[in-house]
């Protein structure tokens, strides 16, 4: 049994005041693929540079296969890292880039190997001689990886390398990144703010908020089983009703409408939020007993299927979002139109409701 | 190899800190503390008392608020046409106006006063247009310094005006504001910083200025002067202490309000602010047209008179060609050496001053040196701007004439002048590197110490590379500054090491005015050559290529 890659253990940064890190405990098995993903300013990237030894922590330890690197220098703990901005130097050129961390002592002929190497490596072996303002986006973004990987670190630090980029960009770089990871098997840490990158790149996702880990876990489970309201909010979409919970496997909406959940647990009258994906949300057949119906007042189209949002019950009553197959005969409802649904009980989730800040 | 790491970037900054307390602070205490010293070595305000009883001095101060007053009522409007028609118009040669409008940089204060003197004086070519009234006094100093002051003013405009919101100005014209309005509620409130900075700074360099006073002040004495004339004339350091600090109270009130105001506003400019440019308006182009063609006259009226002056028998009775006074070694000014000497000064100056400010700049802004260091060296490298340089200069005389002192071994030397220099205009070479190393990825630092490089290979490789066309523009700045200043030196040359700015002073002073002139000439004449090296560099740099930009260069900033 080989120790993880890296290991955090209580790690906390405050700066001033603000607690930007909070008490992180996270595993990191060799070679895998840890996204950490949380809204903006909840201690990404504060986390990241508290790894890369840029940052020193203000409480807790970090440990690199069972060796604590807390105090190293960045340059010693064996990491190579992407900045948001790439931070590639504009008046050196790409080779010159890639070559910037290779060792001094390193005889000029190996130090050309390498650059070659691993330009090849990022599909950019043509382009050595040129300077990184003469490289689209994309290119950029792989020479920065080609350079932070270039003195060979064991692993990989990404703080939202995507996200200087074009939309249609960003798919096709993220599929590259992961085929790159997979072949090289390095450990890669990567801090995104975009949950769907997130799930479509790692092995483990670590959500966090306010600079503490909420959940980490699978994809899968992240989307499957979020911990709390928020985890399933961030990770995709999400309806949330409040709710306070009935009897016989039921809890009841603020307009009086009945839906059956899994109310285990929970004491009768508790203040729930009963939340479920638009992608869960069925239209109603003959068959389903207990669907809610609801006027459509807003009608979203996005290609193969179509979100509609509907009203349960009166003006003022809880709004449902749902996604209908386009070719669902049912897609086509128009604005007014009462849609009947039913939403499985296997996928409604109740969270305890949090108090409102 | 990761030199430096935290500390030994932190140890130099201290360097660096102590230095500027030891050049800065130190003269300046000092000055302070001979204002206040009593014959016995006790603290007294006695010579305060003496000063503010003084009917003679006393009129000083009246007359020193005056003409700061006058010149920024003059200089203000003007520079803002200027400005105006450099930045919002379609005005054909604007770099010939742009040129003329900085000339007045080039030289030193007084030869604009001088020139006037030539034109208006005694035996002034144009004397009879004056009728009953004489150049000498209030008027002649007025507009000298107005000559002096203004590229200094347009510099801080242009930058005002430049950094116009295109969308400002297509929103109001969707909305039906016709041209006139929208000057009066965009281009003018848009610009209420400049223009406020324009006059501190104006009334700063002004109040400030000795040279004009020197030659054209006439009866009409003020601080500068006063100051002058206690230390060179009477040797009363005291007095002249007295003087100075009164001096420097406004002008370090104004220069630093200024800053303050500039750092506000720095912070309101939009990210996404739309770049403005001027559309085809006839009326418009006239009217400012006219208005700088009359300016930029004026100016070039001035140096051609200088430059005719110096060059003719006996202006203005025999006007026949001579080069007479060239010959400087003829005259108690320095000779030609003085000018050899300048230059050698200003090119020292120039390479001490960039490479300080910069790395200090670097140190302070990007380092790992603790914070409260970098904030206490950014707050020392603000302050020389505030000190009008006879201030500076009278302290360093004080502080390092003592020979208690263990850096007393400069005085008398040419590093004391080099060391003023660079303290004296300090603030806007570090200004400029600060806002050049702004401008650069803050990632850059991070990235070369995961990767293993020390600070020193990035800032060789990489910081310093990006910013060579900032340090050359610092590296001119301080050039041309070092070349033209008097009030800064004019305490601290050592006798065999005469400069050419001060032999202009001198000269003058001994009737000796056609040398003078030329010698104030030749100091144009070796700034242009400076900037026309230094345009190619930048060229060159430019060429090379490198995507980034060189920042809005401050160098609005002033030493006064
Ligand atoms: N150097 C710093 N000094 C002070 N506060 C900081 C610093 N770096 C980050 N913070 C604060 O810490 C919090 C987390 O920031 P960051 O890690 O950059 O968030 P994220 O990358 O998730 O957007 C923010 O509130 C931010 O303002
Ligand atoms: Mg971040």
């Amino acid at each position: 049994m080989s120790a993880s890659a890296l290991e955090l253990r209580g790690l906390s940064k405050r700066f001033g005041r603000t607690l930007a890190v909070d008490g992180l405990n996270l595993d990191v098995p060799t070679g895998s693929f840890v996204c950490l993903v949380g809204p903006s300013g909840c201690g990404k990237t504060t986390a990241l540079r508290l790894i890369a030894g840029l940052e020193s922590p203000s409480e807790g330890a970090i440990l690199s296969e069972g060796v604590d690197i807390t105090r190293r220098h960045p340059a010693e703990r064996g990491l190579g890292m992407v900045f948001q901005s790439y931070a590639l130097f504009p008046n050196l050129t790409v080779g010159a880039n890639v070559s910037f961390g290779l060792p001094g002592a390193m005889p000029t002929a190996q130090k050309q190997a390498r650059v070659a190497e691993l330009l090849e490596l990022v599909g950019l072996a043509a382009f050595a001689q040129r300077r990184p303002a003469d490289l689209s986006g994309g290119q950029q973004q792989r020479v920065a990886l080609a350079r932070a990987l270039a003195p060979g670190p064991r692993i990989l630090l990404l703080d939202e390398p995507l996200s200087a980029l074009d939309p249609h960009l960003r798919d096709q770089l993220r599929a590259e990144l992961k085929a790159l990871q997979a072949r090289l098997g390095i450990t890669t840490i990567m801090v995104t703010h975009d949950q769907a990158e997130a799930l479509a790149l790692a092995d483990q996702i670590a959500v966090m908020r306010g600079g503490r880990l909420e959940q980490v876990g699978s994809p899968e489970a992240i989307y499957g089983a979020p911990a709390n309201a928020f985890v399933a909010s961030f990770i995709g979409p999400l309806n949330q009703l409040p709710a306070t919970v009935g009897e016989a496997g039921q809890v009841v909406l603020a307009n009086g409408a009945r839906i059956a959940a899994d109310i285990s647990g929970l004491a009768k009258g508790a203040a729930v939020i009963a939340t479920i994906r638009p992608d869960a949300v069925r239209i109603a057949g003959a068959s389903d007993a207990g669907a809610l119906s609801g006027q459509v007042i807003a009608r979203e189209f996005a290609g193969a299927s179509v979100r509609l949002s509907i009203r349960l019950g009166d003006e003022g009553g809880p709004v449902l979002r749902l996604d209908v197959g386009a070719d669902h005969p049912r897609a086509s409802a128009g604005l007014g139109e009462v849609v009947d649904v039913a939403l499985p009980a296997d996928q409604v989730r109740l969270f305890a409701a949090e108090p409102r800040a | 190899m990761t030199l430096p790491k935290g500390p030994s970037a932190g140890l130099l900054l201290l360097i660096f800190a102590v230095a500027l307390a030891l050049f800065f602070g130190a003269p300046l205490g000092e000055l302070a503390w001979r204002s206040l010293s009593a014959a016995d070595g006790g603290l007294t305000l006695a010579h305060y008392a003496e000063y503010l009883t003084s009917p003679g001095l006393q009129r000083s101060l009246v007359n020193t608020a005056v003409l700061g007053a006058w010149v920024v009522a003059l200089v203000t409007p003007a520079a803002f046409l200027i400005a105006y028609g450099l930045e919002r118009t379609r005005l054909p040669l604007k770099g010939m106006l742009a040129s003329l409008a900085a000339a007045p940089l080039l030289v030193p204060s007084l030869l604009p006063a001088l020139a006037l003197v030539y034109l208006f004086g005694r035996q002034g070519l144009l004397k009879p247009m004056l009728g009953g009234w004489t150049i000498y006094g209030a008027p002649g100093l007025v507009i000298a310094d107005s000559i002096a002051a203004l590229p200094h003013a347009v510099v801080i405009l242009r930058t005002a005006l430049s950094g116009a919101d295109a969308r400002l100005y297509e929103q109001a014209k969707l909305l039906g504001a016709s041209g006139w309005k929208r000057f009066w509620t965009i281009t003018l409130p848009g610009c209420r910083h400049g223009l406020v900075a324009a006059a501190l700074v104006v009334f700063a360099l002004t109040i400030a200025d000795v040279g004009a006073p020197k030659v054209v002040g006439g009866g009409f004495d003020v601080l500068a002067l006063d100051i002058y004339k206690q230390v060179i004339g009477q040797q009363n350091f005291e007095m002249g202490a007295v003087v100075a600090i009164m001096l420097l109270l406004p002008t370090a009130a104004a220069i630093l309000f200024e800053r303050h105001a500039a750092s506000r506003q720095a912070a309101s400019v939009s990210a996404q602010a739309k770049a403005y440019h001027p559309e085809p308006d006839r009326g418009r182009d006239l009217v400012v047209g006219i208005g700088c063609v009359l300016i930029a006259l004026a100016i070039a009226a001035v140096m051609a008179t200088a430059q005719l002056a110096a060059v003719v028998r006996q202006w203005p009775y025999d006007l026949s060609l001579t080069g007479i006074h060239y010959d400087f070694d003829r005259y108690d000014g320095g000779g030609w050496s003085a000018i050899t000497n300048s230059v050698m000064l200003a090119l020292v100056t120039a390479v001490v001053g960039t490479v300080l400010a910069f790395v200090g700049a670097y140190l302070a802004e990007r380092s790992q040196a603790g914070r409260g260091l970098k904030r206490v060296y950014s707050v020392l490298a603000l302050g020389p701007a505030a000190v009008p340089g006879l201030a500076l200069g009278l302290g360093f005389a004080l502080f390092f004439n003592d020979p208690a002192n263990p850096l007393h071994l400069i005085y008398g030397t040419v590093g004391i002048l080099i060391a003023a220099n660079v303290v004296h205009f300090f603030t806007v070479a570090h200004l400029t590197s600060v806002s050049m190393l702004k401008s650069l990825d803050p990632a850059f630092e991070p990235a070369a110490r995961v990767l293993g490089r020390g600070g020193l290979t990035l800032f060789g490789r990489v910081i310093a590379p990006l910013s060579a066309p900032a340090l050359v523009e610092i590296a001119l700045y301080l050039f041309v500054n070092a070349m033209t200043t008097v009030s800064v030196v004019v305490f601290l040359y050592p006798p065999e090491f005469k400069l050419a700015a001060v032999a202009v002073l001198n000269m003058d002073d001994a009737g000796d005015s056609a040398p003078a002139a030329a010698m104030g000439m030749l100091i144009l004449y070796v700034n242009i050559a400076a900037r026309i090296v230094g345009g190619l560099a930048l060229r060159r740099l430019a060429r090379r290529s490198t995507p980034v930009e060189t920042p809005d260069t401050v160098l609005a900033g002033v030493a006064p």
